[in-house]
């Protein structure tokens, strides 16, 4: 069960060497479980005579955890937490004070120490302050790390963001060097195509403004949720409705299959974008004359829509891919085709908000098949009406 | 005049090059990405590539320089790299001032002028063969 052992340095500080063995003898062999991080530990006890030695050793090794003298011959205890360790937040330590008064401990805490132990002590008084050192170290490094993560995980979307809006900047700076210069001479009219390429452009950037804050509003939770009961067939037929116009350019015919009496508690604007996105999809990435079939159908405890297209599809590799933000998948097919590579993501934030589930199956050349899973709720006579118990999905 | 390879997947910064190359006179031929870019200049054997260095993942343009300068056909083209990447990693591509570290001859700042971009070809254009 506890899959790591993991070795932490410990030193002792001490110019009495009675202290000094005893401290390494009683920890020599403890080990600790950790269960919220599942791991176990291990300490490596060091011993030192003088806060100078330890000091100038900290150059190469730093342990995790100090048990430190107050009273050294030398440089203090004191003033080894004030000076030196006060610059490795990371070292959790514990001041051995040899007169158990209340000034130095407050003293010793406000110095950064995290515990003190009162000479003399028992070796159950140094086990359970070391335990409660270790689980305080472990617990700040697992915190440590996910900052870390989270910072790292900033970053890249700030770069991708980044790119994303530059992009369509870029492009219409290019445009407007070529009007500039009277690169296609000084008929006005030929510089239409640029001018519509321009406005596109600046057109699909705003979207993706309005998507990220979607996005956003959605995540951080934001945004009010209004869940009310909603018939899943009406939701399908507003999004086809929504994409006739597209689909009739491409001669593509779109088909719902509904089982009747589907429903679901949800919020309508938030039903709104997973439907709208799977179903611009289907038609963006569909071939002229293609067919789109949504089918709405109960799974036992779950309703699922199911989006099959006969588009170009996608490769096991680019399927994988799907669902994080700004993932478009380039190639001959989709180059022209404008989108931010946000709508599967938030597609797949909003399924998991409702407890629900996407998935994928796709076959280059053939098409591909999006299904959505969601909470079911029974529809009954009383939709819209007061029938219908309100369920908390906070 | 000569034969450029453009190399971008902005169907916008394609037309932008292909615009002001053909009104300098030269040939143009273009690609969306690095395979096929790769792949024509091979028969193009193009005089020119400009690549851009931040296509479908972020190091696309960077990896197509590397094929390119290991192909025994083709490994002596002069490559025009197009770069946005400074403001966007900070320090962690110091591009710009170090084209050592990549196989490329030159580079030009998104947003392009068409007359810088003008300059540096023909700059590298004029460079005698290594
Ligand atoms: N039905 C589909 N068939 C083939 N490829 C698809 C399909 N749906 C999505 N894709 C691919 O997945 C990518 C991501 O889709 P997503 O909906 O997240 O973004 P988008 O459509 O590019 O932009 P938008 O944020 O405007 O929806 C698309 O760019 C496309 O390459
Ligand atoms: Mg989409």
């Amino acid at each position: 069960m506890y899959s790591e052992l993991e070795t932490l340095k410990l030193a002792v500080v001490d110019d009495e060497l009675g202290i000094r063995l005893g401290v390494s003898s009683i920890l020599a062999d403890m080990t600790m479980d950790i269960p919220d991080v599942g791991c176990r530990i291990r300490l490596q006890v060091s011993s030192w005579a003088d806060g100078e030695s330890f000091v100038g050793s900290l150059d190469s090794n730093v342990p995790q955890i100090v048990l430190l003298d107050s009273k050294l011959p030398g440089i203090g205890g004191m003033e080894i937490l004030e000076g030196t360790l006060s610059k490795r937040p990371d070292v959790v330590t514990i001041m051995i004070t040899a007169y158990a008064t209340l000034e130095s401990a407050v003293r010793a805490t406000k110095l950064g120490a995290y515990d003190f132990l009162a000479k003399p002590f028992t070796p159950e008084e140094l086990r359970v302050t070391v335990r409660k050192a270790i689980h305080h170290h472990v617990l700040a490094a697992q915190a440590r790390r996910l900052m870390e993560e989270k910072r790292t995980v900033r970053f890249q979307f700030i770069s991708v963001l980044a790119h994303e809006l530059k992009s369509p900047i870029n492009a219409v700076d290019g445009y407007l060097d070529l009007i500039r210069n009277r690169m296609l001479g000084d008929e006005l009219a030929s510089y239409d195509g640029m001018i519509e390429r321009s406005s596109l452009r600046i057109a699909g950037m705003r979207k993706l403004i309005n998507d990220l804050l979607d996005l956003t509003r959605i995540e951080s939770g934001q945004r009010i949720r209004n869940p009310e009961p909603l018939v899943l067939e009406d939701l399908a037929r507003a999004a086809l409705e929504g994409q006739e116009n597209a689909a009739r350019e491409q001669g593509i015919r779109i088909d719902l299959t509904a089982e009747p009496g589907l429903s679901i508690h949800a919020d309508r604007m938030e039903m709104e974008m997973i439907f709208n996105n799977l179903v611009s999809n289907a038609v963006k990435y569909n071939r002229p004359g293609g067919t789109v079939q949504v089918t709405l159908s109960r799974r036992e405890d779950q309703v699922e829509v199911q989006v099959t297209d006969t588009g170009w599809g996608m490769s096991a590799e680019e399927t994988a891919r799907l669902f994080s933000d700004f993932v478009r998948i380039k190639n001959e097919h989709t180059r022209d085709i404008p989108g931010s590579g946000l709508g599967l993501s938030l597609v797949k934030k909003l399924s998991s908000l409702y407890g629900g589930s996407v998935e994928v199956e796709s076959e280059p050349g053939v098409g591909s098949c999006f299904r959505v899973r969601l909470p079911f709720q029974l529809s009954s006579a009383g939709i819209g009406g007061a029938v219908l118990k309100e369920t908390d999905h906070g | 005049m000569a034969n450029i390879l453009c190399i971008d997947d902005d169907m916008d910064v394609i037309e932008f090059l292909t615009l002001t190359l053909k009104a300098a006179g030269h040939t143009v031929e273009t690609a969306p990405d690095g395979k096929a870019g790769f792949a024509k200049a091979l028969t193009f054997l193009p005089d020119l590539i400009v690549l851009d260095v931040m296509m479908a993942n972020t190091t696309e343009g960077v990896g197509t320089a590397f094929d390119i300068r290991g192909n025994e056909k083709i490994r002596h083209t002069p490559i025009l790299m197009l770069t946005s990447i400074n403001q966007e990693f900070g320090n962690a591509f110091k591009l710009q001032s170090d084209s050592s570290s990549l196989p490329v001859d030159d580079f030009v700042e998104k947003p392009i002028a068409s007359k810088t971009l003008l300059e540096k070809v023909s700059r590298l254009l004029a460079k005698p063969k290594a």
